[in-house]
């Protein structure tokens, strides 16, 4: 083939400006330490690195979160078990070991006093918070769970722990949300017991103020303008608005907690109004789960819902361990809840009939509930324990992921100086080459 | 007899055909680095004995040759190396254009060292997981909807950024691409009436060949093109080349310029929508792909008439014409949506008037593809987010929205926005559980809602077109980079495409240098050689010289 020197020229300029593209990409190398800029210079690892810092990203929030959940864990075991130090002590020879049926009076109100003041002391423990959350309130964490009326008694964000009666009278559910009419709904009066009622919205018609229909038949129905009422919120504001309509049926006093953006339709009712809760709803609140997201591989269960054995449940709900309800022991109806017993015991202590043998079931009960309370404290400790596992499991994974992202995605420092130095040099050798090739013709050696 | 003198004029051929030979290396040399020079040759033949056939010749009359004459300067080049390397040249021209449109895309999705909607995902994945654990902390939502808002705004960034992507092509389409081939089609036609004329006049006008080889070098990027001669007559027997440039596509022939005529190209960029329709037995039409165009190339006379083919109604030229070259580029990526274009075959009718309408294949995967592969992500995320949120199934609690008050509208990448009740939520408004409400207490705030939101974030489903074709099997975590994947591979395999088109079209380019570019060597060797030549010559008209004057002043004078 004819070669000229215009095309030696040209290929020697294409094969120089090559090699000074690989001079660049080799010094960019050395500087950024990366494999690659962009994720057509190498879509395969490029995909491997978007996935391994998504894991890595996880890998820690997974950390963020465990971090934040042991710390209320050992908040929570260290009330729990300051709960249990007030009981193991009420349950000393200097307490309850120490009743006999020969004390007097004035013995038994010494220790009935000491009994009421151990009372406070497991409340203040039992609304322990972790930051800014009540850690033993189950998914209600903004408010203190429990709190004690004029008459002893507890109750458990707002239910009677041993009655389910609820402290602020009817309540209703409505739309995500629970109405509780404090007070302003009467039940006691014959004439106007508003209890099982439904309440019912209507559409009252754009630009109607609202009314309500006289209550028949278990039903109340509020007539409100839904082109102004959108959401339950609009709907308490509307309520508390209208004020006494009928004997014993006054909104003014209407509170609404829970989901107050859920739109508000035509047609929708509430639940009956009641007052008091079921004992099988103290048991769904007792083992109500919260929870946090720590890695195990989030899965559903049969009813499309996030798997609570795929999570980790964080909640520890007071009543599960300080009991609710009642259980009857030998003919003896008597509070399963250790605030609630050590009052009756201390009742009991008061009473003018008292004897060893109305209080000893009232004892036994009491101990039967100590061991439940440190069996709780037990498992608490085996989760704490998981924690660590788990933490430890998740520290070391996450240094393996950002060791294989660092593989795919950067070089070693010397391999790209070692590249560069190459690069470099094959550069130079072009270079070097080029005036050789370049400066002479046969006019040179000519004359 | 030969006559006395006649000697004088081979020595005057051989000198004056020396300059020509020299002032012909002088140009091919002065030219060694003119872009598209074709190195030059003088022709020349050896003149012939006058009267060798002559009826009175002589029988001892010796026929010797009357020197050497020049016949014309031709330039070397293979026309076959032009054919090939415009038939190369056109498939650089494609890759080259579509791999520049889809580096720029690959700036919006690539996250390999900057952050974009990918990395706002994976950040809202985290806010949302550690809301889980305490769902009614305001503090928390606050900063979970702070992150959903940075994710809508990398949405519109991108989509901003992928609709000034279009309009940027389109613009250079218009510039680089229609203006610059009209331009082009324009000198061709010029420099053909100008040859033309050359030629009649018997000036071999090789420079203005020259230029013209260029332009159709240059030309041959855009499209397809065929350049073909027919000789006609100018009278007297003698003929003149005259020269056509035709867009070539399938067995379709369009004639771009015939000797001194031209047509021109136009662009319509007013978006229009081009359907596919099939009758069935009984005469009833049925549309069964839609397609938005929004580029459309037409060819014009040179008073811009739009040719029409021989239906007299359509368009002589349409974009179907152009599917290679810098054109088939521009049009793909600006027309072209990949798996969105593909539409599976149908059956319309009933009974014996039942027909199947023939199956789309998918395109190159343009900008419209990105456009639509986002828009459908900002939709799922948001349908996937608000079917979560809501408590009714009826979409009660939006977390996104598009943004405007006609909720009808599509939520696209370019609209999507956090919901006004979202906005204007007082207390809690992610739906923390959709457990049924417990009586006498407030449960709402139980965590395993929001993660679920988290666990439709990793779960990989398949996406698929309006028309039910496939796009990918994908979370919605691993959306973008999924994008930025596939375009990454895109580019990788147009890359190594149109390397390899280089360096065919180079190796083309130097098979052709190897025959036209001038060589400084060679000239200089010829240089010499022609310059001994043109000493020779005139070293001969002394031989005669002295010859003549020996036998004129020389000759039987002895004795004098």
């Amino acid at each position: 083939m004819r070669i000229t020197l215009g095309m030696i020229n040209r290929q020697y300029n294409k094969n120089l400006n090559a090699a000074l593209n690989q001079l660049n990409s080799g010094y960019l190398k050395t500087t950024t330490l990366r494999k690659f800029e962009k994720t057509s210079d190498d879509p395969f690892s490029a995909s491997k690195a978007y996935q391994l810092r998504r894991e890595y990203e996880e890998n820690q929030t997974y950390l963020d979160t465990l971090d934040s959940v042991d710390s209320q864990f050992m908040t929570s075991e260290s009330a729990m078990r300051s709960i249990y130090s007030v009981i193991s002590s009420a349950d000393s020879s200097d307490v309850l070991q120490g009743i006999t049926g020969t004390m007097n009076q004035d013995d038994r109100k010494i220790i009935a006093d000491k009994l009421r003041q151990m009372q406070k002391a497991i409340v203040a423990p039992a609304n322990t918070k972790f930051g800014d959350k009540y850690v033993f309130g189950g998914s209600e964490m903004d408010e203190a769970p429990f709190s004690v009326d004029g008459d002893g008694n507890l109750f458990y964000r707002g239910i009677n722990v041993d009655t389910g009666e609820l402290e602020n009278g009817t309540a209703a559910n409505f739309n995500g949300t629970l109405i509780e009419f404090g007070g302003g709904f009467d039940t006691t009066d014959a004439a106007a017991n508003y209890k099982d009622y439904v309440l019912k919205i209507t559409d009252a018609g754009e630009g109607n103020s609202s009314w309500v229909d006289p209550p028949t038949s278990n039903l109340i129905t509020l007539h409100v303008d839904l082109s102004k009422v959108h959401t339950n919120q609009d709907l308490l504001n509307e309520l508390r608005s209208m004020g006494t309509k009928f004997t014993g049926l006054d909104f003014s006093k209407v509170r609404i907690v829970g989901d107050m953006n859920r739109t508000v339709t035509d047609g929708m009712e509430s639940s009956a109004i009641y007052d008091s809760v079921s004992m099988d709803t103290m048991g769904k609140l007792a083992n109500e789960e919260m929870l946090a997201n720590l890695g195990l591989g989030l899965q559903l269960d049969e009813d499309g819902k996030v798997d609570s054995q795929s999570a980790f449940n964080t909640s520890i709900p007071g009543i599960s361990f300080l009991g609710y309800g009642t259980s009857n022991t030998d003919g003896t109806e008597m509070p399963d809840n250790l605030y609630s017993l050590l009052g009756k015991i201390a009742d009991q202590l008061e009473s003018d009939d008292f004897s060893m043998d109305s209080i000893q079931p009232y004892l036994d009960h009491f101990s039967d509930q100590e061991n439940k309370l440190l069996s709780e404290i037990t498992k608490m400790g085996a989760k704490s324990n998981f924690l660590s596992t788990l933490k430890s499991n998740l520290d070391p994974m996450g240094d393996k992921i950002l060791e294989r992202d660092q593989n795919v995605e950067n070089v070693e420092p010397e391999d790209a100086i070692t590249d560069f130095y190459m690069q470099q040099y094959a550069y130079q050798a072009a270079l070097s080459i080029g005036t050789k090739i370049i400066s002479k013709t046969l006019l040179d050696f000519m004359y | 007899m030969a006559s006395t003198f006649s000697a004088y004029h081979i020595a005057k051929s051989g000198i004056q055909t020396a300059q020509y030979y020299l002032k012909v290396t002088g140009q091919n040399v002065s030219n060694v680095y003119t872009d598209g020079y074709t190195r030059q040759r003088l022709d020349t033949y050896a003149v012939a004995p006058t009267g060798l056939n002559g009826r009175y010749a002589s029988k001892g009359d010796l026929a010797i040759g009357g020197g050497v004459d020049a016949s014309g300067v031709t330039q070397l080049r293979d026309p076959y190396l032009d054919v090939r390397y415009r038939m190369e040249h056109s498939k650089t021209g494609l890759t080259g254009t579509e791999l520049d449109t889809m580096d720029n895309v690959q700036d919006i999705f690539d996250e390999i060292t900057k952050n974009g909607i990918n990395t706002q995902l994976t950040d809202l994945t985290k806010q949302l997981n550690t809301l889980a654990a305490s769902p009614s902390d305001s503090n928390l939502e606050t900063i979970v909807k702070n992150s959903a808002l940075l994710l809508t705004k990398a949405f519109k960034n991108a989509a901003e950024q992928l609709s000034k992507i279009r309009s940027q092509e389109t613009g250079s389409f218009q510039s680089g691409g229609i203006d610059k081939v009209n331009n082009i089609l324009q000198n061709i036609a010029q420099l053909n009436r100008e040859i033309k004329s050359s030629d009649i006049s018997e000036a071999p006008a090789l420079e203005l060949r020259d230029q013209r080889n260029s332009l159709l070098d240059e030309l041959s990027q855009y499209f397809d093109i065929q350049v073909t001669s027919s000789k006609v007559p100018i009278g007297a027997g003698r003929t003149v080349e005259e020269m056509q440039v035709s867009l070539v596509s399938g067995d379709k022939k369009v004639t771009l310029v015939s000797n001194d005529q031209y047509n021109q190209f136009k662009l319509d960029t007013d978006p229009q929508t081009v359907e596919d329709s099939v009758e069935d037995g009984g005469g009833n039409s049925h549309v069964y792909a839609s397609k938005t165009i929004n580029a459309s190339v037409t060819l014009t006379d040179s008073n811009g008439n739009v040719l029409k083919g021989s239906d007299g109604t359509t368009p002589l030229v349409t974009n179907d014409d152009l599917k290679t070259g810098v054109f088939g580029g521009y049009l793909a990526m600006l027309n072209d949506s990949g798996e969105y274009d593909a539409v599976p075959s149908k059956t319309f009718g009933t009974g014996a008037d039942e027909v199947t309408s023939p199956a789309t294949a998918s395109t190159t995967r343009g900008i419209g593809y990105y456009e639509k592969v986002l828009d459908q992500f900002a939709s799922e995320l948001s349908k996937t987010m608000n079917g979560i949120n809501s408590t009714d199934g009826a979409n009660n609690k939006p977390m996104f929205s598009n943004g405007g008050s006609d909720s009808s509208k599509p939520i696209t990448a370019a609209n999507i926005s956090i919901s006004d009740q979202w906005n204007n939520a007082t207390g809690s408004y992610i739906t923390a559980t959709k457990d049924d409400e417990l009586p006498g207490v407030d449960n709402s705030s139980a965590g395993k809602n929001i993660l679920y939101m988290v666990y439709q974030f990793s779960q990989e489903q398949t996406y698929k077109t309006p028309e039910d074709v496939t796009v990918f099997s994908t979370s919605l975590n691993s959306y973008v980079s999924k994008i930025s994947t596939t375009l990454g591979l895109d580019i990788e395999t147009a890359t190594r495409q149109n390397d390899t088109y280089n360096s065919n079209l180079d190796g083309i380019d130097t098979q052709r240098a190897s025959i036209s570019s001038v060589d400084v060597n060679e000239e200089v060797i010829n240089m010499t050689a022609y310059n001994q030549s043109l000493a020779a010559s005139s070293r001969f008209m002394t031989t005669i010289d002295e010859a003549i004057d020996t036998i004129i002043n020389k000759m039987g004078i002895v004795g004098r």
